[in-house]
């Protein structure tokens, strides 16, 4: 007779004491990185998960080899892509480089160089729901990638690694809603804010313009490197419509990044080394 | 071993793996059309077991299912503990009622948790402004009583359930 003496009143203690201890753990996880080594020791067992979902699109992959070319050509071209996407990177950078260095050229300052890195990932799941915008890739803590790396692909700027797995790590994308990417344009110099609108849509609002600000439609955006967290010069996005609502003092501005960002296949992981005087 | 339930700690097992089936549901590949519409399952199948088994599966049965899933879903720890959490409870709450009920009350109910549980969540991931615009934010509230049946009769036709 015990689910007879169930009435409810004892959990309803036990609910209250269990949600407060969640709330803490919800705080402390925001506020501090005390809870990573909890969270990579939980990621083990349940990269177990990532795994298992993985399995209907292997097979599905699998089945579609067998109707390609043999093994040793697709491993030739998957390896022939992946040093065609990390070049057609590399070159992403000259051209601001270049405007860069003729500025310096007047200037006789030594200039600091930066240098990359690029890690070849794949993507192994894309999520877009109404919270995150966010894809999985198949290089983790196993592959030296890290919380905090750049994703790029051969067009430009994907996003932010948020999550470091065993095997795997979450990007977060640059137009997810809680992301925000330093901006500047590429014609007039202009730096400004792109923030990510989130939901289903893939665009960035650029809500800090003035009217006054030299843009115009069709306009590059390259990342600023403000801030330190993207590196500079590298393509972002496209204005793509610009309006005035009166009252307002900004200008309503959308911008649609250059990556396609739902027809992903692949990433390249950026790890910066900084401060190599040349 | 047995626990103070009366329950033979191996006939937790049947929990363990639905839980494991619905996170891998939760981030497996879809199209990017049907995304939208991906029930809530975990959540689902959080409301069915402490509906059946609210001796075990009560508001710490939602918090470690919760932990686990803002570890897969790599979200703040405690989002989904504390949503799934008070999944748990409500339904050990109204477990008595829902088993009474007709599969069709019961899909309601449901629909009615799930809306509980999507403000909650709105709160803890933050206020996004597209969300309350975005036709998918309330898409859930209709998969989740879908696919509400399905769960209720996997989960009722376990020996769990019928102890």
């Amino acid at each position: 007779m015990q689910r007879a003496m169930f009435d409810g009143t004892a959990t309803a203690a036990s609910w209250f004491l269990i949600s407060c201890l969640t709330i803490v753990i919800l705080i402390v996880d925001r506020q501090t990185d005390w809870l990573n080594e909890v969270r990579a020791l939980l990621s083990f067992p349940l990269a177990t998960v990532h795994l298992a979902a993985e399995v209907p699109h292997a097979i599905y992959q699998r089945v579609n080899l067998a109707f390609e070319p043999s093994a040793d050509t697709e491993a030739a071209y998957q390896q022939l892509r992946a040093e065609y996407a990390r070049l057609r990177a590399e070159s992403l950078r000259i051209r601001p480089l270049e405007r860069e260095n003729n500025e310096l050229r007047s200037l006789l300052d030594a200039s600091k160089a930066t240098r990359m890195e690029t890690k070849y990932a794949r993507v192994k799941d894309i999520s877009v729901n109404t919270f995150r915008q966010q894809i999985v890739v198949d290089k983790g803590l196993i592959d030296g990638a890290y919380e905090g790396q750049v994703a790029i692909d051969e067009t430009g700027v994907v996003g932010l690694v948020t999550e470091v797995m065993v095997n795997s790590a979450q990007v977060r994308l640059l137009t997810d809603g809680d992301v925000a990417i330093p901006l500047m344009f590429e014609r007039s110099g202009v730096r400004t804010m792109g923030i990510g609108q989130g939901g289903s849509t893939y665009i960035l609002k650029l809500p800090f313009l003035t009217r006054n600000s030299d843009i115009r439609e069709g306009d590059l955006l390259v990342s600023s490197g403000m801030g330190g967290r993207y590196p500079e010069g590298y393509p972002v996005a496209i204005v793509e419509d610009i309006s005035e609502s009166l009252g307002h003092s900004f200008l309503e501005i959308t911008a649609r990044p250059v990556v396609e960002l739902d027809k992903l296949a692949h990433v390249l992981l950026l790890s910066v080394i900084q401060g190599i005087e040349e | 071993m047995k626990t103070s339930a009366g329950f033979r700690f191996l006939d937790t097992f049947p929990i363990l793996v639905s839980v494991f089936i619905a996170m891998v549901l939760v981030v497996i590949r879809l199209p990017q059309s049907l995304e939208a519409w991906r029930p809530d399952w975990v959540g689902v199948v959080v409301i069915a077991w402490a509906i059946f088994v609210p001796r075990i599966c009560g508001p710490m049965f939602g918090m470690l299912t919760g932990l686990a899933v803002d570890v897969v879903m790599a979200e703040s720890l405690g989002v989904y503990a504390l949503i799934y959490t008070l999944l748990a409870y409500m339904a050990n709450v109204i477990n008595f009622k829902m088993q009474m009920s007709t599969i069709f009350q019961q899909a309601l109910v449901v629909f009615g948790l799930t809306l509980i549980a999507r403000f909650l969540q709105v709160l803890l991931v933050g206020v996004n402004t597209a969300i309350f615009t975005d036709w998918a934010y309330w898409a859930p509230l209709i998969v989740n009583m879908i696919v509400w049946p399905w769960v209720y009769f996997l989960v009722r036709s376990s020996k769990l359930a019928r102890a």
